[in-house]
């Protein structure tokens, strides 16, 4: 408890708040631009850090990251566009919300849902950290596996039409996700006789030719109409009394989304994408009226955006008790620690826990300072895209995007991908293929296959290799869950067709 | 215009296109790199044969809209002709003139352009793009595009 108040004590320094409140701002613009992701910004964040103290530095890259992710909703409610991986299911009800005149609103409950998601991420964090990182190192090739599997029946709920294109989607998404090198065989996979595919079809570059493109040739097509919508135009104000009630109003889909992004942060290699995915997933299964999901429900949104700034703490469990980064950020944040000769492990708390605990704490004071920093800084962006004439906004938005590809890995052949891809994805939206099943599949595709074929590998002395899925308790409840939850999609389904 | 389409059938035939697409590609790989995409090859070809049998037996045709495809036609021109031109003759060179040029030719839908219009596009592309070329290669040290000109 000593320590708890000491760690305390150093992070409400005023200095220590003013460098939470520069990184939240910073990450909530560079998470507002297409194609910068939290792990660049964190990057971008390094050389700064060399010249500070070990907390402070961990404490700024703490609030950037916090900021970033938080920061991916704006664009995903405004312009369809999610800022970060992270944002994707922010897109399916924010958006038609500001569609119907209510992006404050929905600015204003997603940076609540934020703020709870990044406070409960901090308490489980400071209360159960060893007991669920022990968790974590339970799970296997056969079992990363399976929660790929699982991962992969969101299709269902995804698909807002057909469930058969959502899953025809998937499998496109899955096979995209094979071109390049082989994450195990090591061999170079269709590359088409082009040689820079050998690099593979990053995800950000996926996602944003195939949300932004298709609703830029969109905005083209329709004119100035399209923005007016976009932008949810006639927005009558600021909405934060009745955001709060909203958010509130539903305790169970706030608690079960961020549970769900607590033990999805915590598994290394999940991956923080799907979290907001499966929360969204499970809330609209729960609910009472699950057709008004992808129209504006504010269910969806509360449940992405608590999930995924859960996932922001939640993931430092294995990094801070193990040393093995949960999410890609975090091995940035696990770079720093390093540098200023911190290992990771429980030593890092009894020897060094001022410094430990403080960087926890810190980023609960970064999710609270979401609060101001995000609803006035929601506000001066819903304001720049709404007095924007639609015929400057359009380009500007392609100039953000070209650069903002160019610059994951300084390659001209992502920008050339991600224009083709999203060409390609205006045209089979048309015949009612959706982006979100292609995404997923893709987030999931290396995931699977690097456990499917380690598996197998392990299992080369069985008759049949693939029985090995099957073997342990883990992969066994992995596989009930996921028929569980195939049959719960089917069932209301099938009902609904009878009635 | 409208046109009324088959979407199941035409879905399940460009899934169809894509999985002999990379079935023909798939080049002499080991069983470690092969085995995870074989597979996902016959869940798309699967799924591709059923949505295309779903459409050609009880397929409903579905309106769509043909409003506005000349816009996206210029679109991806643009797109492709702004591709172009970063990689053969530089970043801020193409990008003016195909800002500019985009934001008038969808200013003029409505309505006929005046000299003014001409000029302020042209300053606010240099603004615009002048302002994120600056922040990406300067302040975030993003390498700059390499072509013969800036």
């Amino acid at each position: 408890m000593e320590v708890l108040i000491a760690a305390a004590l150093a992070v409400l320094q005023p200095h220590m708040l003013l460098i939470v409140l520069l990184g939240v701002t910073a990450g909530l613009f560079v998470g507002a631009l297409p194609g910068l992701t939290a792990t660049m910004a964190l990057a971008l964040m390094l050389p700064f850090t060399f010249a500070m103290e070990a907390l402070e530095g961990l404490v700024a890259l703490g609030a950037v990251y916090m900021g970033t992710i938080y920061g991916g909703a704006f664009t995903a409610i405004l312009i369809n566009t999610p800022g970060t991986p992270s944002s994707i299911a922010t897109t399916f009800d924010g958006h038609p919300m500001a569609k119907q005149g209510r992006a404050l609103e929905a600015i204003s409950i997603a940076t609540i849902a934020s703020v709870v998601g990044g406070v409960v991420g901090v308490v489980f964090l400071l209360l159960a950290a060893p007991p669920l990182a022990q968790l974590a190192l339970k799970f296997g090739p056969s079992e990363m596996f399976w929660v790929a599997i699982l991962g992969l029946t969101l299709i269902g709920s995804l698909a807002t039409g057909s469930v058969l294109k959502g899953l025809l989607g998937g499998a496109i998404g899955l096979i995209i996700g094979t071109i390049g090198i082989s994450p195990i065989g090591g061999e170079s996979r269709f590359t088409f006789g082009w040689p820079p595919l050998q690099a593979g079809v990053s995800l950000i570059v996926a996602l944003i030719g195939l949300f932004v493109i298709p609703e830029l040739l969109s905005m083209m097509r329709q004119g100035r109409a399209a923005i007016d919508s976009a932008a949810g135009l006639g927005d009558g104000g600021f909405r934060f009394g009745s955001a709060m009630t909203t958010v509130f109003s539903k305790p169970v889909n706030l608690i079960r989304s961020c549970v769900i992004g607590q033990i999805i942060a915590i598994i290394p290699g999940a991956g923080g994408s799907i979290t907001s995915l499966v929360a969204y997933n499970e809330a609209k299964r729960g609910s009472d009226d699950p057709d008004s999901f992808g129209k504006g429900n504010p269910e969806g949104l509360v449940a992405s955006e608590s999930s995924n700034n859960v996932m922001v703490a939640g993931s430092m469990v294995p990094l801070l008790t193990l040393g093995i980064p949960g999410a890609p950020p975090d091995a940035v944040i696990l770079g720093v620690m390093l540098l200023h000769g911190l290992r990771p492990g429980l030593e890092l708390f009894s020897e060094t826990g001022v410094l430990a605990n403080g960087f926890i704490i810190s980023m609960g004071l970064a999710a609270l300072m979401l609060i101001p920093v995000g609803l006035l800084g929601g506000r001066l962006i819903y304001q720049v895209i709404r007095r924007t004439p639609h015929y400057f906004l359009v380009p500007t938005i392609l100039v953000i995007t070209i650069l903002g590809t160019y610059a994951l890995r300084n390659n001209l052949v992502d920008v050339a991908l991600m224009l083709g891809l999203g060409i390609v994805g205006f045209a089979i939206r048309g015949l009612g293929l959706d982006a979100a099943p292609i995404v997923l599949g893709l987030i999931l595709g290396t995931i699977a296959e690097q456990g499917y074929v380690q598996t197998i590998l392990g299992g080369m002395a069985m008759d049949i290799p693939q029985l090995r899925l099957l073997e342990n308790t883990l992969s066994q409840i992995l596989i009930v869950l996921t028929v569980a939850v195939i049959g719960w999609t089917a069932w209301p389904r099938k009902r609904r067709q009878k009635d | 215009m409208r046109i009324r389409l088959n979407t199941e059938l035409l879905s399940g035939l460009f899934g169809l296109a894509l999985a002999a697409l990379f079935f023909f590609n798939r080049g002499n790989v080991g069983f470690l790199s092969s085995v995870f995409p074989d597979t996902v090859l016959v869940i798309l070809a699967v799924l591709s044969v059923v949505l295309v049998l779903r459409g050609a037996i009880a397929g409903e045709p579905t309106t769509l809209a043909l409003d506005g495809a000349g816009s996206v036609l210029v679109g991806i021109g643009v797109m492709v002709a702004w591709w172009l031109g970063i990689k053969y003759v530089g970043f801020v060179t193409t990008s003016v003139p195909l800002f500019a040029g985009l934001a008038l030719v969808m200013k003029r839908r409505a309505g006929p352009l005046a000299p003014r219009d001409y000029l302020i596009a042209l300053a606010i592309a240099l603004v615009v793009v002048g302002g994120f070329f600056w922040v990406f290669s300067e302040v975030l040290g993003i390498r700059p595009f390499r072509a013969p000109l800036l």
